[in-house]
């Protein structure tokens, strides 16, 4: 083809193509797409992909957290997520070498479910490493109402130049202090009624006693919030002047998160999703353009060299395209838990045999034309006749079928990796599911578990899909499609 | 002589999403009994969808837009479907379809395919409507026992002969043969003529003969219909129109053929390109390729005009 | 006849591609399932050190005890063997179901035989498989006719981009939608198909399996009628343009005649073999809806090995799912050559 040629059928096509809604659509989904792959350490954090399997990482987050903006559909409000490193911190010196260490975080609640739990951090640093310090917690109501909610002496920290450093990490409703405190604070205001289904402290739940009304019903989750400001006084006794706190922070696990909630080990999933999209567009996009190259310099080669070869060659591909992929695909995975690049080339190699049957037919077509048969007179080379004068011809058929076949490559990984047989060393939506197939998402409810990462396999198979079927319609409007 | 068939100002119009194909415009003729009317024209005039639209069977987008069709007397212009399917098709007028390579159903037995139009519109039995199969195909030279085998396994000609036995199974009073002969090789399409001439001469039917081979159709029409743009530009008794053409498109379409036996595929070198039928020229739409256009020719369409007895033709020129 | 002998060379053909994928697979995994067997033969040694006249054993004797145990194992599982040997024989066993045994997993009746074990569980997936697809092509060929008849209308168009959507579904992923609605939300249907209701009259029993099985059934059917309605409608499109439907018409044939006469007739050849080749296709997705919705067969088997680490029972369960398939693929040609008279060569040959 001379390039006046193919500058001319290019512009054909893309007039074609115009006319393809779908296709159009395909097209600026697909560019949406690929601008947030790319953009994709701005749009979500690269730390959140780097720490995607250490869980450590992710101890901030609350569990299994719906959206936050499922706010705007349902009558409660529920309270987010937050976390807080500001708070006011007063020094008292009790005198006898004792001083106490005050931090006041300020906290405004305006919802009607209270947070999941209530978390204080910190690191205590002191110098005498007989007398560690103790740690006190209260919360202090809008109501003007005192609740103690922890009280020890920290944990011997570990040494650190010439002082001691203890991390100190409270949950409310792992504190057995705040148990009893809450139940005893709740009580006076409980009818004997409700106090009588109310058998231990171990039934109450601390954050809903702290968040809510002094009203029967207190104990039982059925009290009205009160909203207002609440401040958690964090009071550290330290035995030395030097001693201090540092990187103190407290966090109200929210009862939703971010955009897409998080998961049972507390994992963000809006960043899974968005990094998980580069991995499907990456790998749908190799498989297919292996797959289709593959496919089409077999069929051509098939055609052009005829005879026995071409009949061998056919032998072998109705052999290949004869065996069910997933089940074999399965068995490599979980014998060697190749990593994903193996799983691409995997795939590539077992997905040409429909192209290549194709383009065989189409070669045979182009083979008959003349030139073919000028250019072989001529004495070119046979590799040459075929990469110049076949492959230009087929390429269109193969770009429709490049689009068409990326769906199939994204379902069968997330296949893999649903059976638990993927990289595990990279995020993909399929993996995703795995954990929550797991983890029994779909029998707690937690959609939003589940429903994102399906939806965005889906929305990237679509994609290719409309762009493949437009491209099929514009370059290919004589062939015959079953 | 009474009438079979009497058509009066037909139009038949593809709405294609490009615009209307106005494939069939403003036609009209008569067939009289016995009577067999040539039809022919360039491909793509509207000679197949003429046809078509007799039988009420224009393929979507195609619809009847104008025009009166009296069938024996009857007036079908309004007939419903389930009516025509009743009373007119293969009852009254049945066709040889274009290309019959394909009018056989290959996962049916050829007597099974003859033998539905007698089930359906006689309610006869499916063995005695093989029974009176085999007289047809003895017609038209064909033996009995092919009934029991499937199309695949029958020769192009002897499908032939089994579509054209199909088409007279209900002794219909007009037979559309819609290019019976396309599609052969020249020996077998000789036989089928002849077996078309004979059948004409033995039964009491009238034709209406679509053909690319206009040498053939003086032989076998009595009188002949030539098709430009979806119009007629001249009709009339056969051998006058063969001899004495007046119509210019139709002195080029003879003049295009030198000798006898060579098909219409001749007629693309008449010069210019055949009209598009969506805007179709105006005035007389051969205007563009005719060599005596006038100013008239653009302006005013030519009305048809008796030039003989039985000769009509439609050109500013007479 | 050249039917039948078409048939021989299609079912030689399906037995050269077994061979040779066993041949190939028991190569490759001829390593990994090896490691397995070690484990398994110290087990059986450790299990044979159990005898109290082993404690009674000298030193000594104990030592030369316990390497002919080895020895004895070694031979019995042919590791004594060279490497080719070695893989002629797994390929020679797994041809003759011979897959070898579990390392943990029994199965429901306790036999640690691989082959028993995915007897047991194989009737449920065909069970599943069979069901679904013969409800999802009778849907989607009466749809597909629909749409087929009118092509271009809203209807048409709906179902084109309901198949066009559903292509790019994860079928599995579909169940779990299923379950978040169907079980979690709308408590209409058991999460879990597992366990089977215990059989006490038939009708009971089918009544119970089926509202297990629904779930399952309604997740396979949902994601493929609709690719196969597509398909069902290009195809009866191609056959609506033919010219023998056009004649059929004139020859005063009724429409309903028509369409469900010559049309769906002259198109049940390529149906009902796509039919097959559509279920056959389907097998992957639905091994792993399986698996979603707890449905005791081969996918529910097939998750449990993989977590289990179980190579022997995949493998199996690798050759059972070739095995269907190719031999899916042959019955689907002669389903072909029987209703299509003009047969010479079946649809896989020419696809
Ligand atoms: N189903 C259809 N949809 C749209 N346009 C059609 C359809 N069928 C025919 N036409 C158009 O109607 C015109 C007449 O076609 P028709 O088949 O009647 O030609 P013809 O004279 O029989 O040609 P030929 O000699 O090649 O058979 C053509 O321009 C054709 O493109
Ligand atoms: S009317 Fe004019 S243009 Fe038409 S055929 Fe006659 S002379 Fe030619
Ligand atoms: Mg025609």
């Amino acid at each position: 083809m001379r390039w006046e040629d193919t500058k001319q059928s290019i512009k054909n096509f893309l007039f074609e193509f115009r006319h393809q809604k779908i296709g159009i659509f395909g097209v600026i989904v697909l560019a949406i797409l690929l601008i947030t792959a790319v953009f994709a350490p701005l749009i979500a954090t690269p730390e959140a992909k780097e720490n995607w399997r250490n869980m450590a990482y992710w101890d901030e987050n609350p569990v299994n957290a719906p959206p936050a903006w499922m706010n705007y559909f349902t009558s409660k409000d529920m309270c987010p997520h937050v976390i807080m490193d500001n708070y006011e911190e007063k020094i008292t010196d009790l005198g006898g070498g004792i001083k106490q260490d005050q931090l006041i975080f300020v906290y405004n609640y305006k919802y009607d479910i209270p947070p999941t739990d209530l978390t204080f951090k910190g690191e205590l640093v002191y110098y005498n490493s007989s007398k560690p310090p103790t740690v006190n917690m209260s919360i202090l109501r809008p109501d003007g109402k005192t609740i103690k909610l922890y009280s020890a002496a920290s944990k011997t920290g570990k040494p650190e130049d010439d002082h001691y450093v203890a991390e100190i990490n409270v949950l409310v409703t792992a504190s057995d202090t705040a148990k009893k405190e809450t139940y005893n604070f709740g009580r006076d205001f409980e009818t004997e009624e409700n106090l009588e289904k109310v058998l231990s402290p171990d039934f109450v739940k601390p954050m809903s006693v702290i968040f809510s009304k002094t009203e029967p019903g207190i104990l039982l989750e059925s009290a009205d919030p009160l909203k207002g400001e609440y401040k958690l006084l964090i009071d550290v006794f330290y035995f030395d002047e030097r001693d201090h706190t540092r990187s103190a922070k407290s966090i109200f696990a929210g009862k939703v998160y971010g955009l897409l909630g998080t998961e049972k080990n507390r994992r963000d999933l809006f960043q899974g999703i968005v990094w998980g999209l580069r991995w499907a567009l990456a790998l749908g996009l190799l498989v297919a353009v292996l797959s289709v190259s593959i496919g089409i310099s077999f069929g051509i080669t098939s055609a052009y060299l005829g005879g026995w070869k071409d009949e061998l060659m056919q032998r072998f591909n109705e052999g290949v395209a004869s065996l069910p992929f997933l089940p074999i695909l399965i068995l490599v995975a979980a014998a060697f838990k190749p990593s994903i690049w193996n799983i691409i080339i995997l795939m590539s190699v077992l997905y040409w045999t429909g192209t290549a049957k194709v383009a065989r037919s189409m070669g045979l077509q182009i083979k008959e034309e003349t030139y073919v048969e000028a250019a072989r007179c001529l004495g070119a080379r046979d590799r040459r006749i075929i990469i110049k004068h076949m492959i230009p011809q087929v390429m269109p058929y193969a770009f429709a079928n490049m689009a068409l076949s990326v769906p199939s490559a994204l379902l069968t990984e997330a296949g893999l990796s649903f059976l638990g047989l993927g990289d595990t060393t990279v995020i993909t939506w399929g993996q995703i599911l795995y954990d929550a197939q797991f983890a029994g998402a779909t029998l707690k409810g937690l959609w939003w578990w589940v429903i994102p990462p399906g939806l965005a396999i889906a929305i990237v198979g679509l994609t290719f899909v409309m762009i493949g079927t437009a491209l099929d319609t514009v370059l290919n409007p004589k062939m015959k499609r079953m | 002589m009474d009438e079979i068939l009497n058509i009066e100002n037909l139009k038949a119009y593809f709405f294609t999403t490009r615009g209307a194909v106005k494939a069939v415009d403003d036609v009209s003729f008569t067939i009289g009994r016995k009577q067999s009317l040539g039809l022919a024209g360039e491909s793509a005039c509207g000679k197949s969808t003429l046809a078509f639209a007799i039988l009420k069977m224009l393929q979507n987008p195609g619809r009847l837009v104008g025009g009166k069709m009296v069938v024996t007397g009857m007036d079908i212009t309004d007939f419903s479907e389930s009516k025509m399917r009743k009373e007119v098709r293969w009852k009254k007028i049945s066709m040889v379809f274009q290309g019959a390579m394909n009018a056989l159903n290959p996962v049916y037995t050829v007597g099974y395919q003859m033998a539905e139009p007698l089930m359906y519109h006689k309610g006869v039995k499916k063995e005695d409507a093989m029974e009176k199969s085999t007289d047809y195909l003895e017609l038209v030279g064909l033996s009995p026992d092919i009934l029991t085998r499937y199309p695949h396994e029958l020769s192009g000609g002897m499908k032939q002969r089994v579509v054209i036995a199909m088409a007279l199974l209900l002794s219909p009073d007009l037979v559309i043969c819609d290019e019976p002969t396309t599609a052969l090789d020249v020996v077998v399409q000789a036989q089928i003529m002849n077996l078309l001439k004979r059948l004409k001469k033995e039964l009491e039917i009238s034709t209406i003969f679509i053909t690319h081979d206009l040498s053939i159709l003086a032989e076998v029409v009595d009188r002949l219909a030539i098709m430009y743009a979806g119009k007629f530009v001249e009709i009339g008794d056969s051998i006058k129109v063969y001899r004495k053409p007046v119509h210019p498109y139709t002195q080029k379409l003879l003049g295009a053929i030198p000798k006898l036996h060579e098909d219409l595929e001749r007629l693309e070198y008449i010069p210019g390109t055949p009209p598009n039928l969506i805007h179709p020229p105006s005035g007389c739409r051969f205007h563009p390729r005719c060599p005596y256009a006038m100013d008239i020719c653009k302006k005013e369409e030519p009305k048809m005009k008796e030039v003989d007895a039985d000769h009509f033709a439609a050109c500013h020129l007479l | 006849m050249a039917y039948g002998r078409y048939l021989v060379v299609r079912l030689i053909n399906a037995l050269v591609v077994l061979i040779v994928v066993i041949f190939v697979i028991s190569a490759l995994f001829n390593k990994v399932a090896e490691d397995q067997l070690k484990v398994q033969i110290e087990e059986n040694v450790r299990a044979a050190t159990k005898d109290p006249a082993f404690a009674r054993m000298s030193e000594t004797k104990q030592k030369e005890f316990i390497e002919n145990k080895r020895e004895y194992y070694i031979q019995m599982y042919g590791l004594d063997k060279t490497y080719v040997e070695r893989v002629l024989l797994r390929t020679k066993g797994t041809l003759t179901l011979n897959f070898g045994k579990s390392h943990k997993l029994p199965s429901p009746t306790g036999s640690k035989e691989v082959s028993t074990i995915i007897k047991e569980v194989l009737p449920r997936s065909i069970l599943l498989f069979t069901t679904a697809g013969i409800i999802y092509s009778i849907i989607g060929i009466l749809v597909g006719l629909k749409s087929a008849q009118r092509a271009g209308s809203s209807l048409d168009k709906g179902i084109s981009i309901f198949a066009l959507v559903t292509l790019s579904l994860p079928m599995w992923w579909v169940g779990m939608l299923f379950i978040l609605l169907f079980a979690f939300k709308l408590h209409w249907f058991p999460a879990s198909s597992y366990p089977l209701p215990q059989y006490e009259n038939f009708f009971q029993y089918a009544g119970g399996v089926l509202y297990k099985m629904f779930l399952p059934l309604i997740t396979i059917v949902f994601v493929s009628f609709g690719g196969w309605a597509y398909t069902s409608r290009n195809l009866v499109i191609g056959i609506l343009q033919e010219d023998f439907v056009r004649v059929a018409r004139a020859k005063g044939v009724p429409e309903r005649k028509v369409i469900y006469g010559h049309v769906l007739r002259a198109a049940a050849p390529s149906i009902v073999t796509l039919t097959i080749f559509t279920l056959l296709g389907s097998i992957g997705g639905a091994i792993i809806t399986e698996s979603v919705f707890n449905w005791p067969g081969m996918g529910r088997l097939y998750w449990t090995a993989i977590q289990m680490n179980e190579i022997t029972i995949i493998m199996g369960l690798t050759f059972v799912t070739v095995f269907l398939y190719l031999f899916g693929m042959v019955f689907a040609d002669l389903i072909y050559g029987y209703l299509d008279p003009r047969i010479k060569v079946g649809v896989s040959g020419r696809m």
